[in-house]
């Protein structure tokens, strides 16, 4: 797995494995601003080009335990992005004993209604 | 093209553009509506976990003295291991005599009444003289002074013998509730306390840890405990030197200990003196001195006060001379 897969920062990390297009949220994430976000959002775009028309892409929340505001305005930009463009599906697992992931995780289908949620 | 064709082509672009910029505006407002639910969302769990902090620190209260919780919420306290310091510490140690045979011989619910009881009126007394409860051990209790909140040497040893005689007096009122319940074994306390330089800190591994002391002096108050007789109190010369103008001891004299190189000089502590101006008008201590004044009663006329000053001047006459 190459560096661009893999973003480590104080107390988090997002690991993209092309292999099974899974994009992998662990930790604590809160950076500051949302352009604090961007080197995040670059690794999303390329990992939603590299998962192809009929596939899937996966996004593992589920040892993620805190996202801040400007965490979860990119991952709500990234899905409607994801939408705009139509290509593959997008599926998000999170996990149940994490409090803030029952409402906001389910909230992304708003943005785009082909979304799967599954809060585990 | 025409003019009107012109000007239809226009508001057909304005329509796709102001669709356009309406989905746009959609997507900004779910966006929005995400995000500031993200954040309500965070804020209700920040709640929750505050609650969960504050029914924790109720619970941290039951196991930690006032003194340690207060250092540990505070933020004022090393929890590492690597924390420790030597300073002068009075040293407590009691049990119950023949507790451990009770446990054999009555319910288990009785048994926890007993022991639960016992042990929430000695925790009551040791926080009123601001000891440090070290531990529990089934019915032996242990407690210092002096730390964390550092103290003056004569302080923390008058606090521990006052702890002491109260913690006396509270079993004897106990037990006689005990005996209405069933109990007719008689249960009496022994104690042991010394003063001296102890090591005091954070011991055990970084997953679980005990604020406790060490060293010699902590042994030698434990021996003095397990010496004592039942009902007995045994202070080390080092203790009763810090208290020996405010008590009533019974010297007993230095006694070979198990662990301990150099004999314990031991005194039984009996009570505090009280009213100490009364008994100087009949006696005086002065160093190895001691002078009895002459004594003249008149049945008739002696107050209560006074007879009690003159039995107590008497008391601690005869207290001085079996020393």
């Amino acid at each position: 797995m190459s560096d661009n897969n893999l973003i480590e920062g104080e107390g988090y990390s997002v690991e993209h494995n092309p292999g099974t297009h899974v994009v992998s949220f662990n930790g604590t994430m809160r950076l500051k601003t949302s352009a604090d976000y961007a080197h995040i959002n670059t690794l999303l775009d390329r990992a939603y080009q590299e998962t192809g028309d009929d596939e899937k892409l996966t996004l593992d929340f589920r040892h993620l335990q805190f996202l801040n505001s400007s965490g979860i305005n990119t991952v709500s930009r990234f899905v409607i992005t994801s939408r705009k463009q139509n290509k593959a599906s997008l599926q998000v697992l999170g996990n149940q004993d994490i409090y803030w992931q029952q409402k906001s995780l389910t909230n992304l289908q708003r943005l785009w209604s082909n979304v799967t949620i599954d809060i585990q | 093209m025409s003019a009107s064709q012109n000007s239809t082509d226009e508001v057909s672009q304005l329509k796709q553009q102001i669709v356009k910029l309406q989905m746009e505006l959609d997507d900004l407002q779910l966006l929005y509506e995400t995000t500031m639910e993200h954040g309500t969302s965070l804020e209700n769990e920040l709640i929750l976990q505050n609650e969960r902090i504050t029914e924790l620190q109720g619970k941290m209260r039951k196991y930690l003295s006032p003194q340690l919780y207060q250092a540990l919420v505070g933020g004022q306290a090393d929890t590492s291991t690597t924390f420790h310091k030597r300073t002068k510490l009075t040293v407590y140690f009691s049990d119950i005599v023949g507790f451990s045979s009770l446990t054999d011989s009555i319910e288990p619910e009785l048994l926890s009444e007993v022991l639960n009881t016992y042990l929430t009126r000695m925790s009551e007394i040791a926080l009123k003289y601001g000891g440090t409860i070290d531990k529990f051990i089934g019915d032996a209790v242990m407690v210092f002074f002096g730390a964390p909140e550092p103290m003056d040497d004569t302080e923390q040893a008058k606090l521990a013998v006052q702890m002491a005689l109260d913690m006396r007096q509270a079993l004897y009122e106990l037990r006689e509730g005990w005996k209405r319940k069933g109990i007719n074994r008689l249960l009496q306390i022994r104690a042991g306390i010394n003063t001296g330089i102890c090591t005091v800190g954070n011991f055990g591994s970084e997953h679980r840890m005990d604020y406790t002391i060490v060293g010699g002096q902590v042994n030698i108050a434990a021996r003095l405990e397990s010496a004592a007789d039942a009902d007995g109190i045994y202070i080390s010369s080092q203790t009763y030197a810090l208290v020996e103008d405010v008590v009533e001891a019974k010297y007993i004299g230095p006694t070979q200990m198990k662990g301990i190189h150099e004999p314990v000089i031991i005194w039984e502590l009996i009570g505090m003196r009280e009213n100490s101006s009364a008994v100087q008008e009949f006696l005086n201590i002065d160093g190895t001195a001691m002078t009895l004044n002459p004594i003249e009663i008149d049945l008739t006329t002696l107050s209560e006060e006074k007879r009690d000053a003159i039995r107590r001047a008497l008391s601690r006459a005869m207290t001085y001379l079996a020393s």
